[in-house]
């Protein structure tokens, strides 16, 4: 089995690749194969070294590439070969009072939120139609639901992956090809730790990553709420009316 | 600001936690404010607190970086869990040579408590089998530390209570396994003279070994002596599957936080009964997997809440084995004279190797190590009543999981504590320094 992870050193994207890793035996470890895509060519090495460890028989490539620009993607992308599983993770937990004040905040969030997992999703897609097969997931977030005071500049630009995921699943839903948009909770990650006022639960990220790694491999295609109770919760605030929402500090 | 307690959740003012990178440079400039390294927070008193100061967490530092299976050396960033080894390596024939009884202590935090386990009379200290490590400092400076090399900080660091420098990485020798399943052997006995027999009969045979005993009445004394060994390759054929159920960890919760405590002298009493029984009745030989037998408690998650929002104190004595026996009956004679007895009272030889660090507890004799409900005053009292027994038969209390000893105690407890300040980073100090080194 051949993964692509792209933004292999984000919690998430390594936390998944950790449980692909420890769900394969000794015996069966020559099977598994790891392309590891992002920026930083030595956190990525960290992060090969660490699946090594895990997985001595697995092979691990890392690829560093300018993960904002459209050619270095495309061709990083048919770089790749047969793939059967691909798992965007980039993103950052863009400051919502910054992006109001400094249009720079703002352009970068919607240049690693938005166009960067856009570009992958798009080429991975084009590879899984040519191969009639495929398993892609992105990560997106609940804060997608329903836009709120407090981060609406990450929240808008996680509901444009969902909305793309699921042109996506429509395009390949009588096919092969199997499409996942998954919505974490907020999750004990390097991203929500280094919060100044860090959430009182976060989810752990290796519950996320089980959750994530067995619906990608038993071919789930839709929304992924993990943990699963972010499914009710979010239920709940989509429903809100706006009159109630709008008096709520959220 | 986060609302972080140890263990032991006895209240505690507010402080701030930062996540270390890998070169640990928030150690560096720091001015004033006094910064601690912190691990998973599992040590029960104060030696992981730094109230109005920073925590520096190693929880971004989980990677594993390399493993020879020739040697069995293993080099992992501080905040990789024991647990997460364990459960790595047993399906690649390789164990912790130490353990201690919970897997979620990060490897850093075993370094700098130096632990112990069930097979101290065999295999020494977790630092015993640290073969180096890298220890930045706030001036700044990264340095390699091993037998070879900066050896002097490299013994202060291990059993150092995190007051040396932040630990980014660390190798350690891990011991090849043929299963990870023991082979086990319960046996009650009466008293602490029974106890000892049996450890004497039983430490050259039996890699593991550990007592629990009774210290609430009625039975005061009596326990359930409990020996093993590493099971042998007949148990391997099914040991990666048996290992995906993971028996135990974690299934179970305490999923609130309680405003009192479950733990008085009437569940103390039962559950001290009851345990006895339970055992008695199925004394012999069993084979046991390493979770359940390793970590009994990690089944229960936050089983610390058992004790209310009032919290706990940990107990830990270690005193010589000559007139040992004596020593240990005059404190659960004490124990159960003041009605607050504990649940878990774990009963154990020490072993003669010589401390891998300046600072580490383990030392040869008998250890006894109890949870107590904290009840104020009336606790603190007990408290201070074992640790008169403790110094007046030469003995030590383990500072790793205290949060109230006297200064006098701890620095009878310690011989060398004069040579270790010199190893001390200035930036660093915990609630524990300030209390019992004075900064």
């Amino acid at each position: 089995m051949k993964i692509a992870i792209v933004s292999a050193t984000s919690t998430i994207g390594q936390a998944a690749a950790r449980k692909w890793a420890a769900n394969f035996s000794i015996q069966k470890q020559s099977e598994l194969q790891f392309v590891l895509l992002g920026r930083n060519q030595t956190a990525l090495e960290t992060v090969a070294a660490d699946l090594l460890v895990r997985a001595p028989k697995a092979q691990v490539q890392v690829m560093s590439l300018d993960m904002l620009d459209r050619q270095s993607v495309e061709a990083a992308v048919n770089g790749l070969g047969q793939l059967d599983v691909a798992l965007i993770c980039q993103g950052e937990l863009t400051d919502q009072v910054s992006a109001q004040a400094d249009s720079a905040v703002l352009a970068n969030s919607v240049m690693v939120n938005v166009l960067s997992p856009t570009l992958f999703a798009e080429a991975i897609a084009r590879k899984f139609e040519a191969q009639g097969k495929g398993k892609l997931a992105i990560i997106g977030s609940v804060a997608g639901d329903r836009g709120r005071k407090s981060n609406y500049a990450y929240g808008a630009s996680k509901a444009y992956l969902a909305a793309y995921a699921q042109g996506l699943v429509h395009r390949f839903a009588s096919t092969k090809v199997s499409v996942l948009l998954i919505k974490p909770g907020p999750t004990a990650s390097r991203m929500t730790l280094s919060l100044p006022n860090p959430p009182a639960k976060l989810a752990a990220p290796e519950l996320v990553a089980e959750q994530i790694v067995k619906s990608i491999d038993s071919g789930k295609r839709g929304v992924l709420y993990t943990p699963t109770i972010w499914f009710a919760i979010m239920l709940i605030v989509r429903l809100l009316p706006s009159f109630i929402f709008n008096k709520i500090n959220l | 600001m986060s609302n972080l307690q140890s263990w032991g959740r006895l209240p505690v003012q507010k402080q701030q936690l930062v996540l270390a990178g890998s070169a640990a440079e928030e150690l560096v400039g720091q001015g004033k404010a006094s910064i601690l390294p912190r691990g998973l927070g599992r040590s029960y008193g104060d030696v992981c607190l730094n109230p109005g100061g920073k925590l520096l967490s190693s929880a971004a530092l989980d990677n594993f970086i390399s493993f020879d299976p020739q040697t069995g050396l293993l080099t992992a960033q501080a905040g990789v869990s024991l647990g997460e080894i364990q459960r790595t390596f047993a399906p690649q024939g390789f164990m912790l040579p130490v353990t201690p009884g919970t897997q979620f202590v990060s490897l850093a935090g075993a370094i700098a408590n130096d632990v112990h386990g069930k097979n101290h009379h065999s295999m020494g200290t977790f630092g015993d089998h640290v073969t180096s490590l890298t220890l930045v400092r706030s001036d700044s400076s990264m340095l390699e530390c091993s037998q070879e090399t900066n050896f002097d900080l490299f013994r202060a660091t291990i059993g150092g209570l995190g007051l040396t420098g932040f630990i980014t990485q660390a190798t350690i020798r891990l011991q090849p396994v043929q299963s990870p399943w023991l082979e086990t052997e319960n046996i009650p006995f009466k008293n602490v003279a029974e106890f000892l027999m049996l450890s004497d009969e039983s430490e050259s045979d039996f890699k593991y070994s550990v007592s629990w005993v009774n210290c609430a009445s009625p039975a005061n004394g009596r326990g359930i002596f409990m020996r093993g060994n590493h099971a042998g390759p007949q148990f391997k054929k099914n040991s990666t599957t048996i290992l995906r159920s993971e028996p135990g960890a974690g299934k179970l919760t305490v999923p609130f936080d309680l405003a009192f405590s479950l733990v008085n002298k009437a569940s103390v009493t039962a559950f001290n009964l009851g345990y006895y029984y339970a055992n008695a009745a199925t004394a012999g030989k069993h084979v046991s997997h390493y979770q359940p037998y390793f970590y009994p408690l990690d089944a229960v998650t936050k089983w610390n809440r058992i004790y209310g929002n009032k919290g706990f104190y940990q107990y830990q004595s270690v005193v010589p084995r000559t007139g040992g026996e004596d020593v240990l009956q005059e404190m659960l004679d004490k124990i159960r004279a003041s009605g607050q007895g504990s649940f878990l009272s774990v009963l154990k030889t020490m072993g003669d190797l010589p401390p891998a660090g300046l600072m580490s507890f383990s030392r040869p004799g008998i250890t006894l190590a109890l949870d107590f409900a904290n009840h104020g005053s009336k606790t603190l009292r007990l408290l201070d009543a074992l640790d008169e027994i403790v110094l007046a038969a030469g003995g030590a209390v383990n500072p790793s999981k205290d949060a109230r000893m006297s200064r006098e105690m701890f620095e009878a407890s310690f011989s060398n504590i004069a040579e270790f300040n010199k190893y001390r980073d200035p930036a660093i100090s915990s609630a524990m320094s300030r209390r019992l080194l004075g900064s």
